[in-house]
């Protein structure tokens, strides 16, 4: 998998790179618009990070001229600007998703894999498993070890969440964004809360505990 | 004072100068030449009556009665201004007033047939330094008379009234220009007195006002307007300032922590476990940092209007089921029972579903929070009329009387709770999320006794 990183801030970018490589992916730097134009029209790449403020030809325009030029790649937009429009617009533009900065490095790399996965058009399978557990998601059934747990809707969501991203940290932001049809503050204790429930339930006489809590960024299930 | 507008005031007064003084110049000309006119008509009739006597005196041909009537004529109104006599058909003198200050000979004759005895013909001579009138008339016979007089006597009266004239013009204009000047002066004095406070208010001082006028005008209106601009622009400065100071403190706060951290974490010796946990802690205090300002900037787009929210119709019922779904672990492991009352029928408003979930999230969080161990939170929703009425109450600690005024400004936090988490943004949120839907909230609250907040929002149409 070949990722194209269009970012100017030196230290961002280093970081992005670094993460990217240790995530198994190849990767490609441009530091400015004009570079990264040139790469994404000539080399074929699975994902591009785009940064919108560049020096030189800025992130949309960039945007723009790839996707007139029918380049398909899916891009996944960085900017420090959150607003709705700005989202709006960056997404108009012909961007697959948008991040704003700051952002947790764990939320760009499931983003690039989401992205990847949508352009490769990947069926999500019926069955998720990790380890010894077992999650039926036509019967809405949980199993670890073979012993059926009793989840509550929200619960299984949340279990669902963290099967999809095994191995991976998700932050708080992520889990309710994609958890909950509902808009709350991360500050709240709401995710905590549940977590240690769903815990209880999924770990309790277990040797094993499936899930951890990542401190600073969030949490993982990890077989 | 600068030179322009000392020129400002030059210019008012030339301007307004000239204008009146070619107004006065038109004066001047029309009313020279009424009298002009006047003067002649009065001495055209004087002659055409004497000429028209005359005329029946010679109709009966009696020349000693003419010369009688003609001596009297010249006598009457002096021998040096007047003149009358009878000229014949040929030209000869039938009769004369004596003595004559002009000679004949001063007068060219109208050439014959351009007389008649109803058509008298005028004209002016000028002889030996004064003007003089004439009127000719025939009469029945073919004789021709002549009757002169002086215009010196007007004359002398018009350029005496002509210098009258002049001279009041000009006194006129003096005073004229000389009040403009100072009109002028007075209003310049009155600019400038606001153009010197915003020149001190360029320097930074907010504090000056503008002088209220003697009277009441446009500049005292002005004045007034200016001033009124000035307080509120004191007032978002002194806003301003207090929320900088704020945000600077808010900012301060975690980097300070974020910096000690490290800080103690770099000293020797620095074991991986210490270098991770002060790591955690870092990536904590950036996110409530970075928290913090997208909540800021989201209030401040809120409030000045730039963001303009979605308007979709919204079930209100259905948002506070989400929140209470939401939050209710929360509330299980303080042993708190959320009760909710509402009505039957689903309750609409028109608004941004994710913004108004903050905001009952933000209320529901708080109720939690500050409510002890096994109290009690309810939510209501009813329709009142064209909106729509959403409460969340408490059992909780409540809020003091002196706290409750400034409850939804930025950063506020209440002395009781100011050692607990929380950005003192949440309830500004609230606020700002509300009037953006053109509704309001209202707390009601004692402290110790719970706390109440109503929020009414324009229903759905």
């Amino acid at each position: 998998m070949k990722i194209l990183v269009v970012e100017d801030d030196p230290r961002t970018a280093a970081f992005i790179v670094k993460g990217l490589k240790e995530a198994g992916f190849v990767v490609q730097q441009a530091a400015d618009g004009e570079t990264g134009r040139l790469l994404a029209m000539h080399e074929p790449f699975d994902a591009i990070v785009l940064d919108l403020m560049l020096p030189g030809l800025d992130g949309l325009s960039l945007l723009k001229t790839i996707r007139a030029a029918g380049v398909r790649t899916p891009v996944l937009i960085l900017s420090a600007k959150s607003s709705v429009d700005d989202k709006v617009e960056g997404l108009r533009a012909g961007g697959d998703d948008y991040l704003a900065k700051p952002f947790a490095f764990s939320e760009l790399l499931w983003r690039v894999h989401a992205l990847i996965r949508r352009s490769s058009g990947q069926q999500a399978s019926a069955r998720l498993v990790a380890g010894d557990l077992e999650m039926d998601l036509l019967k809405r059934k949980v199993t670890r070890d073979g012993r059926p747990i009793e989840l509550q809707p929200r619960e299984f969501a949340l279990l669902e969440y963290l099967m999809r991203n095994a191995g991976r940290v998700v932050t708080k932001t992520m889990i309710i964004e994609h958890v909950w049809e509902y808009n709350f503050d991360p500050q709240t204790n709401i995710v905590e809360s549940r977590m240690s429930r769903l815990r209880a339930k999924i770990d309790e006489g277990f040797d094993h505990p499936l899930i951890q809590t990542v401190r600073g960024t969030g949490y993982m299930l990890s077989a | 004072m600068s030179s322009s507008v000392h020129s400002l005031r030059f210019r008012l007064t030339m301007r307004y100068a000239l204008a009146f003084a070619v107004s006065l110049v038109l004066v001047f000309v029309v009313l020279d030449w009424f009298l002009a006119v006047e003067a002649l008509r009065q001495s055209d009739s004087l002659l055409m009556a004497e000429a028209q006597r005359a005329a029946y005196l010679a109709g009966r041909r009696k020349v000693r009665i003419l010369q009688a009537e003609f001596d009297r004529f010249a006598r009457f109104h002096g021998a040096d201004r007047v003149m009358i006599r009878m000229l014949d058909r040929d030209g000869g003198v039938v009769a004369a007033s004596q003595p004559s200050a002009w000679n004949a000979e001063d007068f060219p004759l109208p050439a014959v047939g351009t007389v008649g005895t109803d058509a008298p013909r005028r004209q002016t001579a000028f002889v030996r330094g004064e003007r003089v009138r004439s009127v000719y008339l025939s009469d029945e016979t073919g004789g021709l008379i002549h009757v002169a007089c002086s215009l010196r006597d007007g004359d002398t009266a018009l350029s005496l009234q002509r210098r009258v004239l002049f001279v009041g013009l000009a006194l006129s204009l003096l005073v004229g220009t000389a009040y403009a000047g100072r009109a002028a002066g007075r209003v310049i004095t009155r600019v400038n007195d606001i153009r010197r406070t915003a020149a001190s208010i360029a320097a930074g001082d907010l504090s000056q006002r503008v002088p209220a006028g003697p009277e009441s005008d446009e500049l005292r209106d002005l004045g007034d307007t200016f001033n009124a601009m000035l307080s509120r622009t004191e007032a978002l400065i002194v806003e301003l300032r207090r929320v900088t100071d704020n945000i600077a403190h808010e900012l301060r706060t975690p980097i300070t922590r974020m910096r000690g951290t490290m800080e103690s974490a770099l000293a020797p010796p620095g074991t991986e476990t210490e270098m991770r946990h002060a790591g955690a802690v870092v990536l904590e205090e950036c996110d409530r940092l970075a928290r913090t300002i997208t909540v800021m900037l989201q209030i401040a787009r809120l409030e000045s209007g730039r963001e303009r929210l979605p308007r979709a119709p919204v079930d209100v019922k259905e948002l506070i089921l989400g929140a209470v779904e939401a939050f209710e672990t929360l509330a299980d492991e303080k042993a708190q029972r959320i009760e909710t009352a509402l009505p039957e029928t689903s309750v609409r408003v028109a608004g941004d579903r994710p913004a108004l979930q903050r905001m009952l999230a933000n209320l529901l969080d708080n109720a939690i929070k500050y409510t002890p161990r096994g109290g009690d939170i309810s939510i209501t929703c009813r329709q009142t009329g064209a909106s729509v009425e959403l409460a969340v109450a408490d059992t909780g600690i409540g809020i003091s009387a002196p706290d409750l005024p400034h409850i939804f400004e930025r950063f506020y936090r209440a002395a009781q709770v100011r050692g607990e988490q929380g950005s003192g943004l949440g309830l500004c949120l609230v606020h700002s999320i509300v009037l953006a839907h053109g509704g309001d909230v209202r707390a009601e609250s004692k402290a110790g006794n719970g706390s109440r907040f109503v929020v009414r929002l324009p229903g759905a149409t």
